[in-house]
């Protein structure tokens, strides 16, 4: 287990570098460059030059990179052209309540999800199963704008049930002393996320019930329910779990998307407005937490699924 | 007799309505002319009626024309991006899986490395980095999109390179290269076409995102995610005609799309069928 739990640290440090190498050469090697694009087009050459000198854009991308990992290890994200303050403040404000709205979006699709993929493999090719396929398609091919536009244009205007802006405000606190404004922005986002988990639920817990336990469990007299709770779904769930981890960056993009819908001030927002102004630390920046994040979730995964199921040694 | 692909009526009527917005797109500007090059601000604005079926949208363009061009520009980046995915995907992934050692390795590791950082981000990178012309958005689309093929091909490759027929390839004399061309792709071809399928649903959901951010294509550049962010200003004072059928376009392509998708993998994987 110790082996295991090394072994697949020494691998998600190995991503994690290689997420930084690709951020980096993301910026540093596009046709162009990183001084001229954010400068402008009629930006004359010697000022062009100057900048890249005193970013240090001159030096050979091998000493720009080993700089770069260097800062990284210190902690020091670099420094936002546009907003004039580190992007490690930045990122610590917004990064939270990006967390915060994934996080809330994620809970609700597991709550829906789960049963409703259960239930489904359970009535196989009956009238909830195609129900249920129907709907997870439908919400799968939705662009998760157009479901925000929508939501907004029937709760917010037409019913004034919720606000149409999310809550705005600095810390995770402030967001949450607005509960009613933050109800359309994760039910935009729990939409799409809870459409993906079915699907996944429901082909983990098809595979469970054909296997051998389940007919062991039924023929030793057990009831549907506790054949479905108790021997089913613990098994169904495992691979879900990782299949969740995976589609993380997924969800983050959704999440980018709702966020610039309903203006909610979280890292998506924040990534946004960079790339509109060419702030490429901060596009870095956001990169690389959303990359580390990704890569921290499928560790933290692994390691679950691998105290779950004692079978997975390796 | 097992089902085939033609007795799934919701396949067969997603594959006719996908020809449907095809013809509808490309051939559809030919029946129904409208100027989409002149901006008509007087015309500014209208709701749907007689002269305009899906009234005009706020510089004068007739919004079902425009629907057409965009549904042209968005179809090709979805398609484009995802066949190009699908080949780079399916190439890697079956070389890799079929030589193995170090080759996989490294490639597996590249993979999991660049499918932790989300694709959206990327794509915004570069589309701030670079004009984001037609090409650029196809090539950077299929740049994050070509991942899921060459797992899948990567896997079939492994399990398919242990078969009996490679091995009397190679007692043959045949070599690596030539064994993969001939004998290990036109083998996976089934669950590629499934990806290739489900990637252009994801392809048009990704393109359409970015240009509601406003980073794809400039105007006069026109798509339909593109419309969508233009249409939400007015959108909110009752103009609705200028984000419904644009949103409504986008949510049935990518649905018929993940249907179709979703059917050729029923047919293609045999294992699942005896269930």
């Amino acid at each position: 287990m110790v082996v295991f739990l090394i072994r697949r640290v020494l691998e998600a440090v190995a991503v994690l570098l290689g997420v930084t190498l690709v951020v980096f050469l993301l910026i540093h090697l596009l046709p162009g460059g990183a001084a001229r694009a954010l400068l402008g087009p009629r930006a004359s050459a010697p000022v062009v030059r100057a900048f890249e000198i005193a970013n240090g854009y001159n030096k050979p991308l091998l000493v720009q990179y080993v700089d770069y990992l260097a800062r990284l290890l210190h902690g020091n994200l670099g420094f936002s052209y546009h907003y004039n303050q580190s992007v490690g403040a930045l990122l610590a404000q917004d990064g939270p309540k990006t967390a915060l709205l994934v996080g809330m979006a994620i809970v609700i699709a597991v709550a829906v999800a789960i049963p409703l993929g259960l239930a489904q493999a359970a009535k196989r090719n009956k009238a909830l199963d195609h129900i249920g396929t129907s709907l997870a398609l439908t919400g799968y091919s939705l662009p998760v704008f157009w479901v925000g536009i929508i939501l907004i244009q029937l709760f917010a205007i037409k019913i004034r049930a919720f606000p149409a802006e999310a809550p705005q405000g600095t810390t995770v606190s402030q967001v949450l002393s607005q509960p009613s404004a933050l109800v359309l922005p994760v039910i935009t986002l729990a939409i799409v996320t809870t459409a993906l988990f079915s699907r996944f639920m429901r082909s983990s817990a098809i595979e469970a019930l054909i296997q051998d336990y389940t007919r062991t469990a039924r023929s030793k007299g057990a009831s549907q329910v506790r054949v479905l709770s108790r021997h089913v779904l613990r098994n169904a769930l495992l691979p879900v779990l990782t299949l969740i981890g995976l589609s993380l960056p997924g969800i983050v993009t959704g999440a980018i998307l709702v966020e610039s819908v309903f203006n909610y001030p979280g890292m998506g927002l924040l990534l946004w407005n960079a790339a509109s102004v060419h702030d490429f630390p901060v596009l870095m920046g956001c990169a690389l937490v959303a990359g580390a994040a990704t890569v921290v979730g499928s560790l933290v995964a692994d390691v679950l699924y691998a105290i779950a199921d004692p079978r997975i040694r390796y | 007799m097992a089902p085939t692909l033609l007795d799934n009526k919701l396949s067969v009527a997603a594959f006719l309505f996908l020809l449907l917005v095809v013809c509808f797109c490309f051939a559809g500007p030919l029946l129904y002319h409208t100027d989409q090059v002149s901006t008509n601000l007087p015309e500014a604005l209208r709701h749907p009626g007689a002269t305009h079926v899906l009234g005009t949208d706020p510089t004068g363009y007739d919004e079902l024309g425009r629907l057409m061009l965009g549904g042209q520009s968005t179809l090709e980046v979805g398609l484009s991006a995802a066949l190009l995915a699908s080949v780079i995907g399916t190439a890697l992934g079956s070389l890799a899986g079929f030589t193995g050692r170090w080759l996989d390795e490294i490639l597996m590791r590249l993979v999991d490395t660049a499918m932790a950082v989300p694709a959206l981000i990327i794509v915004l990178i570069v589309a701030a980095i670079t004009v984001p012309s037609v090409p650029v958005m196809i090539s950077v689309i299929a740049g994050v999109s070509w991942f899921n093929a060459c797992r899948l091909a990567r896997a079939e490759a492994l399990s398919l390179r242990t078969r009996e027929f490679v091995a009397a390839a190679r007692a043959l004399g045949a070599r690596g290269p030539y064994i993969i061309a001939r004998h290990i792709v036109p083998n996976l071809l089934g669950t590629v076409v499934v990806q290739a399928t489900l990637s252009v649903a994801d392809a048009i959901l990704l393109f359409a995102g970015l240009s509601y951010l406003g980073l794809g294509p400039p105007p006069p550049a026109v798509n339909w995610g593109g419309m969508l962010s233009q249409g939400l200003e007015y959108a909110y004072d009752g103009y609705w005609w200028l984000i419904y059928p644009a949103g409504l376009a986008i949510v049935l392509t990518v649905l018929a799309f993940n249907v179709l998708g979703d059917a050729l993998r029923d047919a293609v994987e045999v294992r699942l069928q005896k269930r």
